[in-house]
């Protein structure tokens, strides 16, 4: 559904009728939705600025993205936050920020709430591996593992910060080896595989609980599109063509379609699912287009507190 | 005791004396509210600093902490603009502008002090940068406290100097108390092993009252620097006698207890070497004596100052 | 100042490369930016200067905007020329800390015994949903900073002339806000604003005229000699400042306008409250209130963080229409001053062609 939604913007974004800088999360997507169904309902997730895949895994809302997408009041936020600031409170969608690694602590401090108030549930924060050279991030994982907290997080590694690699931004050799020193625990993986995952997260959680400790997952993945945009830049002179390729081989949604022929599902069953996932896609972009625009004195609600 | 070592040892002794009698005479003369500025005592770290600096040359460059009043001595800073600038009098090595917290001697390569924890640590990466795109073989030397550590701007400053093999020491002096909290309730890491997980090679010295072997270590590591060997990361355990800031003792607080100072105490040069101390005293106390007069008779800084230097 | 081999115009996006070409020529300067080296070089500014000058001077950073802008300070105090450079100035708020608690203090705090030369380059972002972390304009908030020295380039000349002083000459911290939407503007030598002080860093005259006093910034002065240019083919003459310095204003030359117009209308970029209106007026108010015939009008933006819809975003900046019909009201007293507005809501035909993401 992530990756059909996405494939709208692509096919759309050119009309113009979007206007908000898009930061796609093609490719990756495997690792929001193994982490948010993982989580299910008992758990806060806060996203960065790449947090279409996200939301929609925290949410299955394609409407108000689609809506919040074209600066309406069916969106989000009526229109006023556009792709880089989804949230959807009640769900667990805590929001996403323009400002790289400044929702982990955010998320920490979820955590901190949580452990008082809602023993079991669980933080997550996501963040690409570039919010990991922000100071912030060392403090948050500092004081959430000092601190005990029920607090997961999740490093969406493509290697890449905008189009720096690791080796132009990292001093050190491993950050997983880093992370270690931390009073926490560590999960990796490479597979880009939802299923494999949904597995590492659910176990990850039952660490978090047994222990009353932080965990670190790191999963590799890939960045399909430009870091912020809707075009596939392949030809660009920092990608790799083998790399590119390698991941292409191993597209999250291409792996679970095959998984699920494999275990017995007929193709046209397959088919009839992503059909219906398409039309309803297609109705929610509907929906936005048709939807009103926010009117002007929408411009200074929400700016303070106002009593109720 | 050998002669050769002796000459050595009593220059390091000396300036550790210095160090602690200036202290002293700032809690003398704090109750006169002559000296306005919170001051943050060195008491009991002194050794480090002497040690540290003994073969640094007035090129190589050090950025330290609003307790740096030992680094300022032992760096080469003078005395009596140390004691004007205490008291805020133009006489002051910045015009009675810095106080405690902002002592700088750039002449010595003394290059400031920041009241906010972890602030200079980027500075010296900075500086070191600068030095090895000029070819310099400068070495830079950057101290902090433990509680340093906690601070983002540390971890963004470690993985810049290891990313590019930068030429600047990492001296933590670690006593163990940021403020008042112990390191457990602050830090869930080991602070050594993870400065290894940067690619930076770490030395470790138990023992902060070792003038001799700080000296030594610090030797080896800046030549180390000077070199082209990259980043070297030190942790030197010593002890703070005093409050955190202020003239006081503050073993009633509850946070700590005398038996930690008197373990630290059966090491302190001053009393290993209580009979070079004596010697030494008279010498001592006329040179703070000659700066406290300086600063005395130094006038105040007055509204012809006050805007000068702000751009 | 010599211009005899330079081009007769430059867009604002080849003045930055040109000053930021000559700036890598000097041995001393540092670049530290994250993409300075990609192949989009900061929105072209930078690019190919790495391969030309040396990957160790045009430094590629990781995303520790506090670390880098320490490093940019201890480059600075061991003799280097930093420049830092932020494409969006939302991202400096990351580095306050150094920025205002040390590089502003470093050289007062220490009696003079330091310089901190150095330059940040922070990209103010506009339209096409930037929203509320990706379009702040942060002037005011550096410019209340003693210490700092605080630049608004609003042309290619401003660029070129102003960086090349703050490289060569200035020895203290400066902040230059650079307007995203500026970059593809083209501007003609011939038509660069006067200078009316000593140093690039002075305030500008964009129209001399004699009605209305109309002080603005950045992208605001671009709106200003739009209005003017409209507003004198209808009988109102308009004297435009272009602010420039935000930091360091000349008095005397706001008073000498005020003083022939007697009518005062400041248009800024950001919020007015604390803002660049706000300062104006605090420099006639403390000189010679008496000089005004009407109070003061200022525009900005709107007083909320601003919304991605671009129904929202269109109302939430003061634009070409609201600016001639703000000035018109002001000189004709009333708000049927009977002055034909232009049609166009704002730069409508420069701003379009901005079609993002970034």
């Amino acid at each position: 559904m992530t990756r059909r939604c996405e494939e709208t913007i692509v096919r759309i974004y050119p009309d113009d009728e979007m206007k908000t800088p898009m930061h796609m999360s093609m490719g990756q997507e495997a690792v929001a939705v193994g982490v948010c169904r993982a989580l299910g309902n008992n758990g806060d997730v806060v996203a960065s600025y790449r947090s279409h895949a996200t939301y929609l895994a925290q949410t299955e809302d394609h409407g108000s993205f689609f809506g919040e997408l074209h600066g309406r009041v069916n969106g989000t936020a009526d229109g006023k936050s556009g792709s880089m600031h989804l949230a959807d409170i009640p769900k667990g969608m805590l929001g996403s920020t323009g400002i790289v690694a400044a929702g982990i602590p955010v998320a920490v401090g979820a955590a901190f709430a949580n452990k008082q108030n809602s023993p079991g549930r669980i933080a997550a924060a996501f963040f690409g591996d570039g919010a990991t050279d922000e100071g912030v991030f060392w403090e948050s994982l500092n004081v959430s593992c000092a601190m005990g907290l029920p607090m997961m997080f999740v490093c969406e590694d493509n290697d890449l910060a905008v189009h720096t690699r690791k080796s132009h931004r990292q001093g050190f050799n491993s950050l997983v080896e880093v992370v270690k020193k931390y009073r926490c625990s560590v999960y990796e993986d490479d597979t880009n595989d939802v299923e494999s995952i949904y597995a590492m997260t659910r176990s990850a959680i039952a660490q978090i609980i047994a222990m009353g400790t932080p965990a670190f997952l790191n999963v590799k993945t890939y960045r399909y599109l430009e870091p912020c945009g809707t075009t596939m830049d392949s030809d660009a002179p920092y990608r790799r063509a083998e790399e590119d390729a390698y991941w292409k081989g191993r597209d999250c949604v291409a792996l679970q379609r095959a998984r699920l022929l494999a275990n017995g599902l007929a193709e046209k069953d397959v088919v009839a699912v992503e059909n219906e996932i398409n039309a309803a896609i297609l109705a929610s972009v509907a929906a936005a287009k048709a939807a009103a625009h926010p009117t002007p004195q929408q411009l200074y609600y929400g700016v303070f507190y106002e009593a109720p | 005791m050998a002669n050769t070592h002796n000459e050595r040892l009593k220059r390091l002794i000396y300036q550790t004396l210095l160090i602690r009698r200036i202290e002293e005479r700032v809690i003398e003369l704090y109750p006169s509210d002559k000296i306005q500025s919170p001051v943050h005592l060195s008491i009991g770290q002194e050794p480090v600093a002497v040690g540290l600096c003994e073969p640094m040359t007035a090129r190589d460059v050090l950025f330290t902490t609003y307790r740096g009043h030992a680094y300022y001595v032992a760096k080469g800073g003078k005395l009596p603009e140390l004691m004007a600038e205490l008291y805020g009098r133009k006489g002051g090595v910045s015009g009675g502008k810095a106080g405690s917290m902002h002592l700088a001697a750039p002449e010595v390569g003394m290059m400031g002090s920041s009241a906010v924890v972890a602030s200079t640590i980027p500075h010296a990466v900075g500086a070191a940068l600068a030095a090895k795109v000029r070819g310099d073989k400068q070495a830079i030397i950057t101290i902090f406290g433990d509680g340093a550590i906690e601070e983002g701007v540390y971890h963004e400053s470690l993985n810049f100097a290891s990313l590019h093999k930068l030429p600047v020491l990492f001296v933590c002096e670690n006593n163990a108390l940021a403020v008042h909290t112990p390191l457990r309730e602050r830090q869930a890491f080991d602070i050594v092993t993870h400065a290894k997980a940067y690619n930076i090679n770490t030395t470790v010295i138990e023992d902060g009252n070792d003038l001799i072997k700080i000296a030594d270590t610090s030797a080896k590591l800046l030549e180390s620097l000077r070199s082209g060997g990259g980043p070297e990361w030190l942790m030197i355990k010593t002890y703070r006698y005093k409050e955190h800031v202020g003239p006081g003792d503050d073993f009633d607080s509850g946070y700590r207890s005398r038996a930690e100072m008197e373990k630290w105490l059966a090491t302190d040069p001053l009393y290993r070497w209580a009979d070079l101390v004596k010697e030494m005293e008279a010498d001592v106390k006329s040179e703070i004596d000659r700066a406290v007069a300086f600063a005395e008779a130094s006038p105040a800084p007055g509204l012809a100052d006050l805007l000068t230097d702000v751009e | 100042m010599t211009h005899q081999a330079q081009p007769t115009a430059l867009s604002y996006r080849e003045a930055l490369f040109k000053a930021m070409h000559d700036a890598m020529a000097l041995p001393n300067t540092l670049v530290f930016g994250q993409g300075v080296n990609d192949h989009k070089g900061i929105f072209g500014t930078t690019t190919g200067l790495g391969e030309k000058f040396g990957k160790n001077r045009m430094i590629e950073v990781p995303l520790a905007e506090e670390g880098v802008t320490g490093i940019c300070i201890g480059a600075a105090l061991n003799g280097a020329y930093p420049i830092n450079i932020h494409i969006r100035a939302d991202f400096v708020l990351l580095a306050m800390n150094q920025i205002i608690n040390l590089a502003a203090k470093y050289k007062y705090m220490f009696g003079g015994l330091f310089d901190v030369p150095m330059l940040v380059r922070l990209v103010i972002g506009r339209s096409w949903g930037q929203g509320a972390q990706h379009s702040q304009s942060l002037q005011s908030l550096f410019a209340h900073i003693p210490g700092l020295r605080v630049i608004m380039p609003a042309s290619s000349g401003a660029i070129v002339d102003s960086y090349a002083h703050a490289v060569q000459h200035h020895r203290g911290p400066v902040i230059s806000l650079e307007h995203r939407l500026m970059y593809d503007l083209t501007f003609e030598r011939d038509h660069e604003p006067t200078v009316l002080g000593k140093t690039p860093f002075s305030q500008r005259r964009v129209r001399k005229g004699n009605d209305v006093t109309v002080v603005s910034t950045s992208i605001m002065s671009l709106e200003a000699r739009r209005a003017a240019d409209w507003l004198a083919d209808r009988g109102v003459s308009c004297d435009v400042i272009d602010l420039h310095c935000v930091s360091h204003i000349d008095a005397n030359v706001i008073m000498e306008s005020v003083g022939r117009t007697g009518r005062l209308l400041v248009a800024d970029t950001s919020w007015q409250p604390y803002g660049v209106g706000a300062e104006i007026c605090r420099i006639v108010c403390e000189r010679d209130p008496g000089a005004l015939k009407a109070p003061v009008v200022t525009l900005g933006m709107a007083a909320a963080p601003c919304p991605t819809a671009k129904s929202l975003e269109d109302i939430y900046y003061p634009n070409l229409t609201t600016l001639t019909d703000s000035i018109a009201k002001l000189v004709r007293g009333k708000a049927d001053h009977g002055i034909e507005l232009p049609h166009e809501r704002s730069m409508a035909d420069v701003y379009k062609r901005f079609k993002g993401p970034f």
